[in-house]
């Protein structure tokens, strides 16, 4: 039988990890995501939906 | 160990590594107790932090009841963590500092932080928040750590990994976290 840490408690730990011990800041899902990376959800789902159909 | 070689080892480590390894240095400043809570651990890292801060003062900073806190800081200064000494402008006041053993340990904890002892305060808030009980222990912390660590494992290696402190303690505290939801088995 195994064992694991529920999922969003692990993801939790991983972003606290990340910026306690190497100084890695999560990425923000707010509305400044699209304008930090210079893009908007629209093309990323028009991306991924082009993905797809090629797939 | 020189610096450089001590900063290459650490920069291999992975961060699950790096958890367990800091409960593993926090359990060591704590005269060896996993029965240690996080609230203590966190007690011990704002004297080592101010040197020379009162109790009040961490009472109001940590929002610690006054005997609460009181029986905190009977139990690091009975177990060598602590040293007490009468403030000189206030009598009453008493200025509380690391010391020995445990304030070596809680240094080689505080090596992997950068921010030192705020990222240890904040990975051990976040230890407190997920582990939802009233009082969590460095036992819980590390079984977590474990599981962060390795992903998936057996129960077997989870309790291996603890301290070897009485089984029937070690099951006690793997059971609540499965019944809380903080771990899950397959089974």
């Amino acid at each position: 039988m195994t064992v694991s840490l529920d999922p969003l408690i692990n993801a939790e730990l991983d972003m606290c990890c990340a910026k306690e011990f190497d100084g890695v800041e999560p990425l923000s899902l707010t509305s400044d995501f699209g304008a930090n990376v210079g893009t908007n959800f629209g093309d990323v789902a028009q991306t991924i939906s082009m993905g797809m159909n090629l797939g | 160990m020189d610096f450089m070689k001590l900063q290459a080892k650490r920069a291999m480590t992975t961060r699950g590594q790096k958890s367990c390894l800091v409960i593993d240095h926090l359990v060591e400043a704590l005269a060896g107790d996993p029965s240690s809570s996080l609230r203590r651990a966190l007690v011990l890292n704002r004297i080592d932090e101010k040197p020379g801060i009162t109790q009040t003062e961490i009472m109001r900073e940590l929002k610690i009841s006054k005997s609460a806190m009181n029986r905190e800081i009977e139990w690091l200064f009975n177990y060598g963590c602590i040293i007490r000494q009468n403030a000189e402008e206030d009598g009453r006041a008493i200025k509380l500092e690391t010391c020995g053993y445990s304030k070596q340990a809680l240094e080689s904890a505080l090596d992997y932080f950068p921010k030192k002892h705020k990222g240890l305060q904040n990975l051990l808030n976040r230890y407190i928040k997920v582990l939802k009980q009233d009082r969590p222990t460095l036992r819980d912390a590390r079984i977590i750590a474990t599981l962060y660590d390795k992903g998936e494992t057996t129960k077997t290696d989870v309790i291996d990994s603890l301290y070897n402190g009485p089984a029937t303690t070690d099951n006690r505290a793997y059971n609540k976290l499965l019944e809380d939801g903080v771990i899950k088995d397959d089974g």
